[in-house]
């Protein structure tokens, strides 16, 4: 089935076409992601435990699913027991009608709202508003969007696409007067105009960071204060929250709400962290508060019971997955988002909105993979996107091009059979033409250049008695395209005492991945892991040196399979030079200092090498072997996302390079002609940008290893 | 850890938020310390949470013609409560602080208690050596123990900087909605825990 021209697609276009162009906006996400992003290293960086901390925040987060209906009893046992009113709403719609009830019977006009990301998912202030209540939102984001008629474009930070100017505007307006344009000023006079809307509210709406089940407790985060005077102030409120916030303990509750205030706020703790127990005695009477709890499932019961979407819930809304996506960080939350924004909203919409609504704005997600690396609590979020194109493309069709490119690896064989006709004719203006609107690959991205002297050709296991056999996971690339990567592999193996073999093997699958043919990578997953897993009981370790393929034997696989095969093979797989620093730590590892010259180099990590917060082992690797090198400060990904940068106009490839803007021209001020690199895909598109010659870093390491033994 | 070594690393993570930290020994020192900063400031009103502090710290009330204290000591619910409006500084005293983090906790039942640490611009916070702890994990047992004991109607709230925003073309701005200015004293004696 073909989804030739769908008007969602089309839609979707559109606004690719309009962000592309808004460079004011792309301005404003730009500063504010990488903000985020950067405050959020330097409070890891500060705190040496993050890592058990991190661990122990996920297991929390699972049990705490896994035993929700009993946590979820408790909680409303203790709550009870505390003087607050508890409803359950397994909708929105019960929600809504639930909060407009109890606003009415208080006779209340005025509501002041805390930011709540679960109140925008059923849409209640719009709601509020049409029942003729004055809602605020008192969030100085949250009041920019409102005001401006908008929706968050951030989890964390809704107004984030926003400029100063288009800021000071808004108030101007709100307020009848010229405010400057100036952040601080602008500030001073929302503070004036929300305090007037404090005091005079009847009643305060708030969701909560977490429910503690055994007090009954809710758990709040601000930075700016406005929740605690949300809370202190009217008569009544509300807190509304979905079911999956609920905890078993205050001593969760502070494990947990690290993790979020450091990737969320990129602090150590936010200025204020409220814990609530039941409404208390108000100021103005020393009446006792009336306090409602409305818990809201609308689609979370299903999304527990789908056990790859289940994990979802483990979300602490810390926004941090959106900070590094190299596409939200360009279009935002109002085109990567349909509520629930970024990454982790692409999971959220298909269950807490529709199938339709979340498979729309999918396919903005390249599957870099980074968005999982960010996140504090490891949610698998590039997994759940792509069953969420799978369970698209299933009902509505795929693009043409994007069922041609799952099949990429199906054209590197054939051009590698065609070579050099193919890198011939792919060389062809006219020729790119007619793929350009025959198939819809752009005409101005170069392809790589294919050989039919394959590495697999050349191949020969060495016999020999060394200590150790090895099995070599070769990709695409090392094998049709530059097989001289698989040869200085096998060299270096070699020359450290270990005995290559090359299991049967195909394609990792990929390709399909990316455009949610899981099928197709589950079968490429089969296939691979029946015949490594043969490989790893006759004692072999499996070797790869395209960061995706360790990415799929080590991370996808055993996801997709769910076998102990699966497990054991990726148990067993190491990227090449993680390979070789453990030989380096363990003193074994034979390298030869250089004695030719290689020029000063920058390194640049693929997303798939980066965790997010270490060295990468071939960066550490080539500096042992004295190499000059230094590394970029990029912190997303360099955008091509294997075919993606391949597809037509903002299909693909004006995203793709917008994407890679900024890295471009970092790489490019750094004055040094050689770059490396170990993925295949971020090599096409540095030199495409930039123009400098980027190689492998087995084929440098390889050099000094030849030029060692040449003497 | 020594209490040096705890002092130290306090005093050092408030200030690296932008709140003030001062070691005083005795009451008499917070109030010319308050008595001060209501000159630098201007300040005509400063409201005190708890009787007993406000008895202990002005026992004759306002020491000083150009401001005035209000507390529940002496002015009924009403007249505090429209005080809170329009105070520019609020004191407190805190249940226990901690050293890691540069956190202090407070519990409160009576939310005009609460509103002094988050209406007025400056927030002035009072702390007993002896309530010093060193890790977030020691104030988490209290802090559970204290929303489990109580029946309701309890507020813990854990104080780390003063209110700020980075909604506007991100950067940081103090004081949105809540206290702009963070001062914390040390003092060696014990204060009252209303
Ligand atoms: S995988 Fe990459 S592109 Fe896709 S959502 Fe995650 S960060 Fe964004
Ligand atoms: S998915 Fe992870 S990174 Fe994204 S908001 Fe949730 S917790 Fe944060």
């Amino acid at each position: 089935m073909d989804q030739v021209r769908s008007e969602a697609h089309e839609q979707l276009l559109a606004k690719i076409r309009a962000g592309l162009a808004d460079t004011r906006r792309r301005t404003a996400l730009y500063v504010g992601t990488e903000g985020g992003r950067e405050s959020a290293e330097k409070a890891y960086a500060q705190f040496p435990e993050s890592q058990d901390l991190l661990r122990e925040a996920r297991r929390i987060k699972r049990e705490a699913i896994d035993r929700l209906d009993e946590n979820l009893q408790s909680f409303i046992r203790n709550a009870r027991s505390s003087g607050t009113i508890v409803h359950l709403a397994p909708d929105a719609a019960t929600a809504i009608s639930i909060v407009i009830d109890l606003v009415r019977v208080a006779g209340a006009t005025r509501i002041v709202k805390a930011k709540s990301m679960t109140s925008e998912e059923i849409d209640l202030r719009q709601h509020l508003e049409a029942a003729g209540f004055d809602v605020v939102e008192t969030d100085l984001g949250e009041r920019i969007v409102q005001l401006a008629k908008q929706r968050p474009s951030h989890m964390v930070a809704p107004a984030i696409h926003m400029s100063v100017e288009e800021v000071t505007d808004l108030f101007s307006k709100n307020l009848g007067r010229e405010i400057p344009p100036d952040p601080a000023q602008i500030t001073a006079v929302a503070r004036e105009s929300l305090r007037e809307d404090f005091l005079n509210a009847d009643v305060g709406i708030t969701g909560a960071n977490f429910a503690i089940a055994d007090s009954g407790a809710i758990l709040l985060v601000t930075n700016e204060g406005n929740a605690r005077l949300v809370t202190a102030l009217p008569r009544m409120t509300i807190t509304m929250f979905g079911v999956e916030k609920i905890i078993a303990s205050t001593t969760d509750a502070f494990t947990l709400m690290q993790p979020l205030i450091m990737s969320g706020a990129g602090r150590r703790l936010t200025s204020y962290v409220t814990l609530m127990r039941g409404g208390s005695k108000l100021a103005q009477n020393g009446q006792q508060q009336e306090h409602h709890v409305v818990l809201l499932d609308n689609g979370r019961s299903r999304m527990r019971a789908d056990h790859e979407f289940r994990e979802a819930l483990y979300c602490l809304r810390c926004g941090a997955c959106s900070d590094i996506c190299p596409t939200f960080r360009i279009f935002g939350g109002h085109v990567f988002g349909h509520i629930y924004t970024g990454p982790i909203g692409i999971p959220w919409t298909e269950y807490t909105a529709t199938p339709d609504d979340a498979g729309k704005f999918a396919p903005l997600c390249i599957a870099c993979g980074l968005c999982q690396e960010a996140c504090p609590v490891d949610i698998d979020i590039p997994l759940l996107i792509a069953r969420v194109k799978e369970r698209y493309t299933e009902s509505h069709g795929q693009t043409s091009i994007n069922r041609t490119l799952c099949s990429y690896e199906t054209f590197v064989s054939l051009a590698s059979v065609m070579a050099p006709l193919s890198n011939f004719m792919l060389r062809r203006q006219i020729f790119r033409h007619v793929l350009q609107s025959l198939i819809g690959i752009d005409a101005r991205r170069p392809f790589p250049k294919f050989t039919r002297h394959t590495f697999k050709k050349w191949f020969r296991p060495h016999l020999g008695n060394a200590s150790r056999t090895v099995a070599y996971f070769v990709d695409t690339f090392a094998d049709m395209c530059e097989p001289e990567i698989g040869k200085a592999v096998v060299g270096i193996l070699e020359a450290n005492d270990c005995k290559v073999i090359l299991p049967e093997q195909i394609g990792s699958g990929i390709p399909a991945f990316l455009y949610g043919d899981v099928k197709r990578t589950t079968q490429a997953a089969a296939f691979n892991v029946r015949h490594l897993a043969d490989a790893v009981r006759n004692g072999c370790e499996i070797i790869s040196s395209e960061p995706t393929a360790t990415y799929c034997l080590r991370e996808l696989y055993p996801r997709l399979l769910g076998s102990p095969d699966a497990n054991l093979v990726a148990a067993h797989s190491h990227d090449l030079f993680e390979y070789l620093l453990e030989l380096q730590r363990g003193g074994s590892l034979k390298v030869a200092r250089p004695k030719t010259s290689i020029e000063p180099a920058v390194y640049y990590a693929p997303c798939h090498t980066r965790s997010v917060y270490g060295t990468s082992p071939s960066f550490q690797v080539l500096r042992y072997a004295g190499l000059d090198l230094q590394t970029v400060r990029y912190s997303t990904c360099c955008g091509i996302a294997g075919t993606f940068g391949f597809k037509v106009g903002v299909e693909g490839y004006d995203v793709s390079m917008a994407v890679g803007e900024t890295l471009f021209t970092r790489l490019k001020a750094m004055n040094r002609n050689l770059i490396i690199t170990e993925s295949s895909v971020c090599k096409m598109q540095i030199e495409h940008g930039t123009s400098l010659r980027v190689l492998h870093p087995a084929t440098v390491l390889w050099k000094i290893y030849q030029a060692d033994r040449a003497e | 850890m020594t209490q040096e070594t705890l002092t130290s690393q306090f005093a050092a993570q408030l200030q690296s938020v932008g709140s003030r930290f001062t070691l005083v020994s005795k009451l008499s020192e917070v109030r010319d310390y308050v008595g001060k900063l209501a000159e630098v400031v201007q300040a005509k009103r400063i409201a005190v949470s708890g009787h007993r502090l406000s008895s202990l710290l002005f026992p004759l009330g306002s020491p000083s013609p150009r401001f005035e204290v209000a507390s529940q000591a002496n002015m009924g619910r009403e007249d505090f409560f429209s005080m809170l409006k329009i105070v520019e500084i609020g004191i407190s005293v805190v249940d226990l602080a901690v050293a890691e983090t540069g956190t202090l906790v407070t519990t409160t039942w009576d939310e005009s208690e609460r509103l002094v640490t988050a209406l007025p611009k400056i927030h002035v916070a009072l702390v007993s050596r002896s309530r010093l702890v060193s890790s977030l994990r020691e104030a988490e047992a209290y802090v559970s123990e204290v929303l489990s004991q109580s029946g309701g109607g309890v507020t813990v709230s854990l104080i780390s900087a003063s209110s700020r925003t980075a909604d506007i073309g991100d950067m940081v701005i103090l004081g949105v909605h809540g206290p702009r200015d963070l001062h914390v004293l040390l003092i060696d004696e014990e204060l009252p825990g209303d």
